[in-house]
């Protein structure tokens, strides 16, 4: 049993923590199959905003519909069967095998699917992601690269219209940011699955989505298709820096590559 | 390796069972107490065997309580006497005892009403300061334990020196923590809470597993975390009020216990609970054997064979070789 893609709407969602406005007034709206990064520089409210998605904040005000489902009224489990969330960093303590932890993230679909869809979830999950390498592994001897691409599979074997990642890519190498790239691209196109990730790269952002929401100071300044984003000033008042331009061709889809401008005083060696 | 270690581990703890109410200061044989001499076979019906059971489910009972709290607080130091629901209760119970609620036809409910209170009093503390410091270090939460159990035992010492001197020997030697049971009531008195524990850590044991991951994961795995915990706390509190009633406040079992079955079963809450419970059940009932038996006819408190055994275990189970 999976779900197939589900649509996401988030209208006028607030939230303040601590007497901190850390969002405010968020709405947007992905349809079944969207695939969207949201961009911004740190604490722009990105990954406070997946953590209301997800469940895990729930004084927020405003409305966040899952399906045509209201969040708040979904019961948990529910909601883990529509939702899988990806943290930025995961416990590097956990004493499971990485089968164990993929079997435990069936956990929403206990009683409604069968223990062989259970396994067929899992194996599948292991497939996309190449980690059945990792299966009899204990997850506190994994690498931080390992790990996350652990958590990846998870989100994948929790079989979800919707599968939220923050900064699935922050901690990983080239090689890893690659192949994490391509899993998310099979995951939207051969499943169907809304993808929502944050990022910072906007390279990997203009690659990736479908569309892109810019952040700053808890509220949505700016969204839209990938390529409306490679705007110099644009890209100045999402990012507070100006940007290199390099034209690769084809290699690159087409797409220039970005890099932030070097101040003088950075270059150490001249 | 890990099967051998299992069938060991499942043999010594049903030898515990076997051979404890065999010994003692009086010498029993099977023979006896099937229409042998009628004192023999009254010690053993009347007396040891109502101890030895209720020894194993109050051991077995703080061994799953502790596990339960590591896995919720995330804390491998967690247990019911650490974070001073042991004392809470204890304080519940010293009141009742005091005032004198303890007497009569309700005696028993009253002095176990009022240790769940005090247990509750102090799980309520505890998860409410857990969840304002979050994301502070593990020690924050054990430091406000100890400042908690000191607090209450300092209560529970004015109660036993302002007492008279009847009430304040009951007091004394009964936070010591001691084992006593005549007849079969009260021998089977903490097997409900022994069932009320074990059936939650077996109902909720995925919910355990995940829950070691820490909230936001658990809870997108679909784990009603604030729901879960609200009924462990009121469950542990239930089996803490009911066994300290019984036995006083024994410290250590519920750090021991399942530091132990891990090594044997691996860290999943399923097998974990269940080993849990012979590791605390058959400790307490093999330390409880000795305390009536090293100084026979004298009988030590429990407790302090407890804690004289447990914390050199505890610092080697710390400090000694480690496998996986």
């Amino acid at each position: 049993m999976r779900s197939s893609g589900i649509s996401l709407e988030v209208s006028d969602l607030s939230l303040t923590l601590e007497g901190r406005a850390i969002l405010r007034g968020i709405a947007f709206s992905a349809d079944a199959g969207d695939f969207i990064c949201v961009v911004g520089r740190n604490g722009a409210g990105k990954s406070t905003l997946f953590k209301c998605i997800a469940g895990i904040y729930r004084n927020f005000s405003g409305a966040v519909g899952v399906g045509g489902r209201r969040l708040p009224s979904l019961g948990e489990r529910d909601r883990a069967r529509m939702i899988a969330y990806v943290p930025q960093s995961a416990p590097s303590n956990i004493p499971y095998t990485v089968r164990e932890f993929m079997e435990m993230s069936r956990y929403s679909w206990r009683g409604v699917s069968s223990l062989a869809d259970d396994a067929r979830a899992v194996s599948e999950a292991f497939e996309m992601t190449d980690t059945g390498f990792l299966a009899d592994r204990r997850m506190d001897s994994l690498s931080g690269g390992e790990r996350q691409k652990v958590m990846i599979a998870s989100a994948i074997a929790q079989e979800t219209g919707i599968i939220l990642m923050d900064e699935p890519t922050s901690y990983l190498d080239y090689a890893h940011q690659a192949e994490t790239a391509e899993v998310m691209a099979r995951v939207n196109v051969e499943r169907g699955v809304t993808m929502l990730t944050v990022t910072h790269d906007v390279n990997m952002a203009v690659r990736l989505s479908r569309r892109i929401i810019a952040f700053s100071g808890g509220s949505v300044i700016w969204s839209g298709p990938p390529d409306e984003i490679l705007d110099e000033s644009l890209l100045r008042s999402i990012y507070g820096v100006s940007f290199e331009w390099y034209y690769s061709g084809a290699q690159c889809g087409g797409y220039p590559l970005l890099a932030p401008a070097q101040s003088k005083g950075v270059l150490l060696r001249v | 390796m890990k099967k051998y270690r299992v069938a060991v581990f499942l043999a010594l703890s049903l030898l515990i069972l076997i051979l404890c109410p065999w010994l003692g200061a009086q010498a029993i044989s099977p023979s006896d107490i099937w229409g042998g001499s009628a004192l023999e076979s009254r010690i053993f019906w009347q007396l040891r065997l109502p101890r030895v059971i209720l020894a194993w489910c109050a051991g077995a009972t703080f061994g799953v309580c502790g596990m339960v709290f590591q896995a919720i607080f995330r804390n491998p130091l967690a247990e019911p006497s650490i974070l001073g629901v042991s004392s809470g209760a204890a304080l519940g119970a010293a009141v009742a005892i005091r005032f004198g609620l303890g007497m009569g036809i309700l005696g028993a409910a009253a002095l176990q009403t009022s240790a769940f209170v005090g247990a509750m009093l102090s799980i309520g503390i505890i998860s409410t300061l857990s969840r304002m410091v979050k994301g502070t270090k593990d020690a924050t939460l054990l430091l406000a334990g100890v400042a908690i159990s000191s607090l209450f035992t300092s209560l529970i010492m004015v109660f036993q020196y302002t007492g008279g001197a009847a009430e304040t020997y009951s007091l004394l030697s009964w936070t010591m923590g001691g084992i006593s049971a005549v007849g079969m009531k009260e021998g089977l008195s903490a097997v409900p809470s022994l069932a009320i524990v074990l059936a939650m850590a077996l109902r909720f044991s995925t919910e355990l597993d995940l829950m070691l991951f820490g909230d936001d994961i658990a809870s997108t795995r679909g784990v009603a975390i604030e729901r879960t915990r609200r009924i462990l706390f009121i469950g542990i509190s239930v089996a803490v009020a009911i066994v300290v009633s019984n036995c006083g406040p024994i410290a250590f079992l519920g750090l021991i216990a399942p530091h132990v079955a891990r090594r044997i079963v691996g860290p999943r809450h399923m097998a974990l609970s269940m080993f849990t419970a012979l590791t605390g059940g058959g400790a307490l009932l093999l330390c409880d054997t000795a305390a009536r038996t090293i100084w026979a006819p004298a009988d030590l408190p429990v407790g302090i064979i407890i804690s004289f055994l447990g914390a050199p275990f505890f610092l080697w189970l710390l400090f000694g070789p480690k496998d996986r």
